[in-house]
């Protein structure tokens, strides 16, 4: 196992020089042609942060259909137990990784209807 | 959209006969599925999608691969992201854990 470790280890640092190498090329290259280099920072983002940054999104997120009306007290449940589900991919995610700054563009509707009642797939994309 | 069975994933997790436990998870719907487009025998135009997975993953995902359709074989059963692994333990974590720790080491 320790063997195992130290060749990922050494593998990723062999990757890690290589990719500043040819990052340097990459930012020679855009100097020549006056853009700006790339910064480590851009590289380490999260490419969520990067497309909902780049997009210019106020919010971003998805829309959620309940169709189950047959148990209020099941359904409080699970409204409380998704959220920490949702912001656990957040949580793991590191500093560099940028997410912290578009955690505050989530935004999740949930559709709250009892018309929605036993609606099926198709019906929901209706 | 959030069914009987996804709140079950929720609030009352089992694991399956491996004994590995199902990640809570909601249905993807794809808004094709009404019209017909896509819908093949392989593809019924839903899938499981794990909601620790929704925001970090898929939500990314869905912008590189312009269709649920092509995220769907990953879910088995349920998609957590496209390469088929778990969110928990997900080669972006692993490669930045390694870079640092070959960084701190010199």
């Amino acid at each position: 196992m320790q063997v195992l470790e130290r060749n990922m280890q050494r593998m990723a640092a062999e990757n890690k020089l290589i990719s500043d190498r040819n990052m340097t090329i990459i930012n020679d290259d855009r100097a020549a042609r006056g853009a700006p280099p790339i910064s480590q920072e851009q590289r380490d983002l999260h490419p969520l942060v990067k497309q909902v940054e780049s997009s210019g999104f106020q919010d971003f997120g998805f829309i959620l259909f309940r169709t189950d009306y047959s148990n209020e007290a099941r359904w409080q449940r699970f409204v409380e137990e998704y959220d920490p589900l949702l912001q656990r991919g957040m949580d793991n995610a590191s500093p560099e990784s940028g997410i912290d700054r578009i955690r505050d563009k989530l935004f999740i509707k949930i559709v709250d209807d009892d018309v929605l009642d036993s609606s099926s797939p198709a019906d929901v994309a209706r | 959209m959030v069914d009987a069975e996804c709140i079950s994933s929720v609030i009352d997790p089992r694991p399956d006969q491996d004994g590995k436990t199902t990640p809570p998870f909601v249905k993807a719907v794809d808004v094709n599925l009404g019209s017909g487009v896509n819908n093949t025998s392989d593809y019924p135009g839903y899938f499981k999608v794990a909601i620790s997975s929704l925001v970090t993953e898929f939500y990314h995902a869905l912008s590189v691969f312009g269709q649920p359709s092509e995220l769907a074989p990953f879910a088995d059963p349920v998609w957590e992201d496209s390469l088929g692994h778990t969110s928990e333990g997900s080669d972006w974590n692993t490669i930045q854990d390694l870079l640092n720790a070959s960084a701190g080491s010199g």
